[in-house]
């Protein structure tokens, strides 16, 4: 159990985020398109950490956020979107969550050190 | 000696990935630009066998992208393109193709996630082969008129006809549909007679040649 769970429903996000954390020597737990999938997995596989887009399809990404968070043991949650207005600091604490940064702010490190993987396990 | 590649793409994280995967491939990434500016700037100082340039890039986020890859195949035509798309626009894939298929290629974003068919595209297009996505090809095939041309060909060579668009060689074709060699080939020259297409040696050729169909069908 541990690692990193990938949540976004564009299928080249989730291969080229995958490939950046295993070059940084972090574990990619499992990948899901949708919400259902995500806490799915989040149940099944436990993992450390859960990175988030905040548009999946129907749902939203701060509800699932809500419910990945009350899981036990809860994953840190990091939330990204290409939509800069999609989160704040205020929805990141109402959600128990640990992050959210723009796609266009998004890079490896960054990504790397909000998931908190690296020291964790 | 390592392909050299130059990406353009607007997030970093996924620049950083396109980046790595390449890599991987074997190949060396001379260059990363986050907007159409900045890759013509860097396809111009590094000369490099092939520029991956994703279609919606800034300053517009329109199609920037691929205003600067067609710019590129006019005043660097050494340089081979490969285009990344959200869509399977079937205007853009010909617009950037114009009158000429060689080194160039189109291709959907989600085919990152399948290494082999990307490093299989950047090597055709370096090469001065062409990569069309299949599902642009379907989408070609598949809004033709009634009395085509192309209901002369049967299954075996609509199959054929399919991976020639996209642009394979023939051996290319033979390990994909799993025939060999000479059954490809004798597919190839019945195409090419029930069409009316002149035989053109080389694969970008007869890939201008099928998208020229294609459009008049």
């Amino acid at each position: 159990m541990g690692g990193v769970l990938i949540v976004d429903d564009s299928p080249s996000f989730r291969a080229l985020c995958a490939r950046l954390l295993i070059a940084s020597g972090l574990v990619v737990a499992g990948q899901a398109a949708d919400a259902p999938a995500a806490l799915h997995l989040a149940r099944t596989l436990r993992p450390a950490a859960v990175v988030l887009d905040v548009h999946l399809g129907d749902a939203d990404g701060w509800q699932v956020a809500g419910a990945l968070r009350a899981l036990d043991p809860a994953p840190r949650v990091v939330l990204i979107s290409s939509d800069a207005d999609a989160g704040d600091d205020a929805l990141v604490r109402r959600y128990g969550a640990h992050g959210f940064v723009p796609k266009a702010e998004l890079d490896d490190h960054n990504l790397a050190a909000l998931l908190g993987v690296a020291d964790a396990e | 000696m390592a392909l050299r590649v130059v990406i353009a793409e607007d997030q970093a994280l996924l620049r950083a990935g396109l980046a790595r995967l390449l890599a991987d491939a074997g190949m060396e990434v001379v260059g990363e630009a986050g907007d159409a500016p900045d890759l013509l700037r860097k396809v111009a100082a590094h000369r490099p066998d092939v520029a991956i340039v994703d279609v919606q890039m800034p300053p517009d986020r329109t199609d920037d992208g691929l205003r600067a890859a067609i710019r590129i195949r006019r005043e660097h035509p050494e340089v081979g393109v490969l285009v990344l798309s959200q869509f399977s626009d079937e205007r853009y894939a010909l617009d950037l193709i114009g009158t000429d298929a060689s080194g160039v290629g189109y291709l959907l974003k989600d085919r990152v996630a399948d290494v082999d068919a990307i490093a299989d595209a950047v090597r055709r297009v370096a090469a001065g082969g062409s990569a069309l996505d299949p599902e642009v090809v379907a989408l070609m095939l598949g809004r033709r008129r009634k009395d085509s041309p192309l209901d002369r060909l049967t299954p075996r060579e609509r199959e054929v006809l399919t991976l020639m668009a996209e642009g394979k060689s023939n051996t290319g074709i033979a390990d994909a549909l799993h025939l060999s060699l000479a059954a490809v080939e004798k597919n190839v020259t019945r195409i090419f007679t029930k069409l009316d297409l002149g035989h053109e040696a080389g694969e970008h050729r007869r890939v201008l040649a099928v998208l020229t169909l294609l459009r008049a069908a």
